[in-house]
C-alpha cells in the first residue's frame, strides 16, 4: 500500500491480487447480491486507488481495507433505500435474495441457502460485524478500527449477532419446506 | 453467570478469544443447564456453517474489469502529457495541408461504405491518412476529440487497425458516449469475426443501460452467434434496469417466434 | 410537447465578491449545515482553466462568475448520519454508530504535498482541491458521500464533472469543452458556450447554448430521459438523432441524409419488430461536425435560438 501511495499505481494490481476475494465476499454477504458484489469490488479498489493518500503507515491495511469496502457497501445500500427500490437487501422477503448460480453443491444448498438468508435478515449493523468476526479478524480490535466504533460495541454486536442468526436461521428453517 | 451471557462466551470461545477462567465457567454453567446446552450446540454448528459460505468465487471478469479501470486512471493522470505530445504531432499530418473541408467531403463518401481494396494509389493514401488521424483523436485526452476520432474511424472500417482501436475505445474509453459512438461505428462491419465476438463480449462487461439496449439492438440483429446466450445470460441478472430487461426480453421472444429460415 | 421540460427548478447561488464570502457563510449556517469554503487560485488566472470534479453523493453546481479563481461552496447534504437509523436497531446499542472515533484515531489524515502542484486543504468536509496548471481537481475523501458543491468559476472554464450519488448537476454560463455525467439525476446546463459531451442514465439532459466553437463534435445521450437541447441559429453540422420509443422534434431547416449503405441487404423477414431504428442524419446549415443525441426511453428536441 506503501507504493501505491508514492504513485506506484502497478502495486495496487498486485493488491488487487491478494486481496479481491476476500472483498468480494464481504461485500457479497453484506448486499446478498453477486452483481452488485462485483461492482463494490471495483468501487472499493478504485476507492483505494483515489484515497490511497490517506492510507498512513500506523495503520494495518486490513482493517483500513475493510473501512472502505464498509463504507462503499453502506454507500450503495443507502442509495438503494433511497430509491425504495426491490432490491433492498435489509427486507426479510424471499424474493429479494440472490438466486444461487450453481457453484454450490445441490446437497449442501439447503443449510447454505438458510444461513445465507439469515445473515441477510440481520440488520446492517450486526450483519458487519458478523461477516467480519467469522471471516476476516481475529480480534474485536481490528474491528472496531475498520468499523470506526469502540470495542465494547464490536462485542455487544457480535453477541447479539449470533444469537439474532440463531433466531432467524430456526425461523426459515421451520417454514422451509426441505 | 446466567443463561444471559451464553452466547456471548460462546461466540467467543468460538472466536478463540475466550480467557481460561471464562472457558471454564462456560463449561460449568453448560453441564447444569441443558437449553444452555442446547443453544451452544446450535451456535457451534451454525458459525460451521457460516464457514460453508467460503466456497463464494469471485468472476474472472472483475480482474478485467479492474485492469481498464485502473488503465483508464492512469491514462486521465497523465493525460496533460498525452496532450502535449498531439499537439506536437499535428501540424505535420499533410491531410490538414490539403484543407480540412475536402478531406471531409472524402471522409463522408468512404464512410459506410466497402471500398474494393487497393482500387486507387491516391485514395489509399488518403485512407492511410485518415486512418491516422482517427487513431490519434482516438486517444485524445478530450471526449470532443474521441467523438471526431471515431467519426473518422469510420471512413476506414475495412482497416484492421481501426477495427481494433474501436473495439479498444469501447471496452475501456472512460467516457461512456464516445464508447456508444465506437458501437455504433462498430456495428457497420459486423461481418467481421473479430467485431462479432468483440462486441458480444463487451455487452456481458457494459452495465450502462443504454450500451446494454445498443449492444443487445446490433448482436441480434446482426445474428451474431452467441448473442442468444450472452443476452439470456444478462437476463439472469437480479439488478438488471427493468425496462432493459424488458427490451431484451421482447427481443428473444421474437427471435423465438420468427419462423425458421432456411436459405431459400 | 410539454413546455416546463427542462426548466430548472433549483436556486442558482449569489456570486459574491471575495470579500463578501464570510458574510455568505454566516447567513447561511441556518439548520444544521455545515458549510465550508475553499478558495483555488490558478497558475495563470489569463488563461482557460479546466474544472474536474467526480463526486459519490450530493448535488453539484458550477457557476461562471467574473473573478479568475475558483470558489467552492460546500454543504452538508440532508443524507448525515441518521439515514442510517433505517438500518440500525437503536434499542439495542448504547453508542451512536458513526459518532465517529472513540479509539483516538483521526479521521482527516494529513495529506502529502506532491511536487509540481499547488494543493488547498480543508480540513472541514473532507473535499480538496488540487491545481496543476490551470487544471482544478477536486477530490472527495472517503466515506463522504453526501456533500453538496457549489463551485464558482471564471467563464472560460472547461468544466469535466462525474456525479455518482445525488440528483441534480447544473452549469451556468461557463465556455469550454465541457464533459458532464449524471448517474443518477440530471442534467441542466444553462447558457454555455464551447462544446459538450453528456450522459445521464434516468434523468433528463437541458441545455442550452450561447456559442459553439465550430468543427467540435457533441454528445448528449440519456437512457431513461428526454434530451432538449438549445443551439444557435447559425448552427452548421450534421445532427444524428437516435430516440428510441420517444419522438423527435426541431424548429431547425434540416435536410435528411439517405440512410448509409449497409454491407449486405438482410435477408427477407429477419428484421425483427424491437430492432432499434437507426440514427437519424439531419443536416443543417452547410453541414459540419456530427452532434449526436441518443435516448432509448424518451424524446429529443434541439431548438433554434
Amino acid at each position: 500500500m506503501r507504493e501505491v501511495r508514492s504513485g506506484r499505481t502497478g502495486a495496487l494490481a498486485t493488491l488487487f491480487e491478494r486481496h479481491h476475494a476476500r472483498v468480494y465476499r464481504f461485500c457479497l454477504r453484506i448486499v446478498g447480491n453477486r452483481q452488485t458484489a462485483e461492482d463494490l469490488v471495483q468501487d472499493v479498489f478504485m476507492r483505494m486507488l483515489r484515497y490511497r493518500t490517506t492510507f498512513r503507515d500506523d495503520v494495518a491495511f486490513g482493517p483500513w481495507m475493510f473501512r472502505i469496502a464498509r463504507n462503499a457497501c453502506t454507500d450503495h445500500l443507502r442509495r438503494v433505500a433511497r430509491e425504495g427500490g426491490p432490491h433492498a437487501t435489509s427486507a426479510t422477503s424471499v424474493e429479494d435474495l440472490p438466486s444461487n448460480d450453481g457453484s454450490i453443491a445441490e446437497e449442501e444448498d439447503d443449510r447454505a441457502e438458510l444461513v445465507r438468508r439469515a445473515l441477510l435478515s440481520l440488520p446492517l449493523e450486526r450483519r458487519e460485524v458478523l461477516v467480519l468476526s467469522r471471516y476476516e479478524f481475529k480480534t474485536y480490535d481490528e474491528i472496531a478500527h475498520a468499523l470506526g466504533c469502540s470495542v465494547g460495541a464490536v462485542k455487544l454486536r457480535a453477541h447479539r449477532a449470533i444469537k439474532q442468526l440463531r433466531e432467524a436461521y430456526m425461523d426459515l428453517a421451520g417454514e422451509g419446506s426441505a | 453467570m446466567n443463561c444471559e451471557d451464553t452466547a456471548g462466551l460462546l461466540s467467543d470461545r468460538l472466536k478463540g478469544l475466550l480467557a481460561p477462567e471464562d472457558n471454564v465457567r462456560l463449561d460449568a454453567h453448560l453441564a447444569t443447564c441443558s437449553a444452555c446446552q442446547a443453544e451452544a450446540d446450535a451456535l457451534t454448528a451454525l458459525w460451521s456453517d457460516l464457514g460453508s459460505l467460503e466456497d463464494d468465487v469471485p468472476h474472472e471478469r472483475m480482474r478485467a474489469r479492474f485492469h481498464a479501470g485502473l488503465a483508464a486512471y492512469s491514462e486521465r493522470k497523465s493525460a496533460t502529457r498525452i496532450g502535449a505530445f498531439i499537439e506536437s504531432i499535428w501540424p505535420r499530418q499533410p491531410v490538414f495541408q490539403a484543407g480540412i473541408a475536402v478531406v471531409l467531403l472524402v471522409a463522408g463518401f468512404l464512410a459506410g461504405q466497402l471500398l474494393p481494396p487497393r482500387a486507387n494509389p491516391e485514395i489509399e493514401e488518403l485512407r492511410a491518412e485518415i486512418r491516422a488521424v482517427g487513431l490519434v483523436l482516438l486517444d485524445h485526452r478530450s471526449a470532443a476529440e474521441r467523438l471526431r476520432g471515431v467519426e473518422w474511424a469510420r471512413g476506414t472500417m475495412a482497416d484492421a487497425r481501426t477495427v481494433e482501436a474501436l473495439l479498444r475505445t469501447v471496452r475501456y474509453d472512460p467516457n461512456l458516449n464516445v464508447r456508444l459512438a465506437a458501437i455504433e461505428a462498430l456495428g457497420t462491419a459486423l461481418d467481421s469475426p473479430d467485431v462479432g465476438a468483440g462486441l458480444t463480449e463487451a455487452f456481458e462487461q457494459q452495465d450502462s443501460p443504454l450500451l446494454q439496449v445498443m449492444l443487445a439492438s446490433l448482436l441480434l440483429d446482426g445474428e451474431i452467434p452467441g448473442a442468444t446466450e450472452a443476452v439470456g445470460r444478462v437476463l439472469e441478472r437480479s439488478e438488471l434496469d427493468p425496462l432493459v430487461r424488458d427490451y431484451l426480453q421482447s427481443a428473444l421472444e421474437e427471435i423465438r417466434e420468427r419462423p425458421n429460415q432456411s436459405d431459400a | 410537447m410539454n413546455e416546463e421540460k427542462g426548466k430548472v427548478r433549483f436556486r442558482i447561488p449569489v456570486i459574491p465578491a471575495l470579500g463578501f464570502l464570510a458574510v455568505l457563510a454566516v447567513l447561511n449556517t441556518e439548520g444544521a449545515e455545515a458549510q465550508q469554503r475553499l478558495v483555488v487560485p490558478l497558475s495563470d488566472p489569463a488563461r482557460p482553466a479546466t474544472l474536474e470534479v467526480s463526486s459519490m453523493g450530493g448535488d453539484v453546481s458550477v457557476t461562471a462568475y467574473e473573478g479568475n479563481e475558483i470558489l467552492i461552496v460546500t454543504n452538508e447534504g440532508e443524507g448525515d448520519a441518521s439515514d442510517f437509523e433505517d438500518f440500525e436497531d437503536f434499542e439495542f446499542e448504547p453508542e451512536s454508530v458513526f459518532s465517529g472515533d472513540t479509539d483516538g484515531e483521526p479521521e482527516e489524515q494529513p495529506r502529502r504535498s506532491r511536487e509540481g502542484l499547488t494543493q488547498i486543504r480543508n480540513s472541514g468536509v473532507g473535499i480538496t482541491a488540487e491545481e496543476n496548471a490551470n487544471a482544478v481537481h477536486v477530490n472527495m475523501e472517503w466515506g463522504r458521500s453526501d456533500v453538496d458543491l457549489q463551485i464558482s468559476v471564471p467563464r472560460r472554464t472547461s468544466v469535466h464533472i462525474e456525479m455518482h450519488g445525488g440528483d441534480d448537476l447544473a452549469i451556468t454560463g461557463v465556455v469550454g469543452d465541457h464533459e458532464l455525467m449524471n448517474a443518477r439525476g440530471d442534467i441542466a446546463a444553462t447558457d454555455i458556450g464551447g462544446s459538450a459531451v453528456m450522459n445521464t442514465a434516468n434523468g433528463d439532459i437541458f441545455a442550452s447554448f450561447t456559442e459553439i466553437t465550430p468543427d467540435k463534435a457533441m454528445s448528449f445521450t440519456s437512457f431513461n430521459g428526454d434530451i432538449d437541447v438549445e443551439l444557435p441559429a447559425t448552427l452548421s453540422a450534421t445532427l444524428v438523432i437516435s430516440a428510441g420509443r420517444g419522438d423527435v422534434f426541431t424548429d431547425f431547416d434540416f435536410t435528411l441524409q439517405p440512410a448509409e449503405v449497409v454491407v449486405e441487404p438482410r435477408t427477407e423477414g429477419s428484421a425483427y419488430r424491437a430492432r432499434l431504428e437507426s440514427a437519424m442524419r439531419a443536416v443543417v446549415g452547410g453541414g459540419g461536425p456530427e452532434i449526436r443525441f441518443q435516448t432509448f426511453n424518451g424524446d429529443v428536441v434541439v431548438r433554434r435560438r
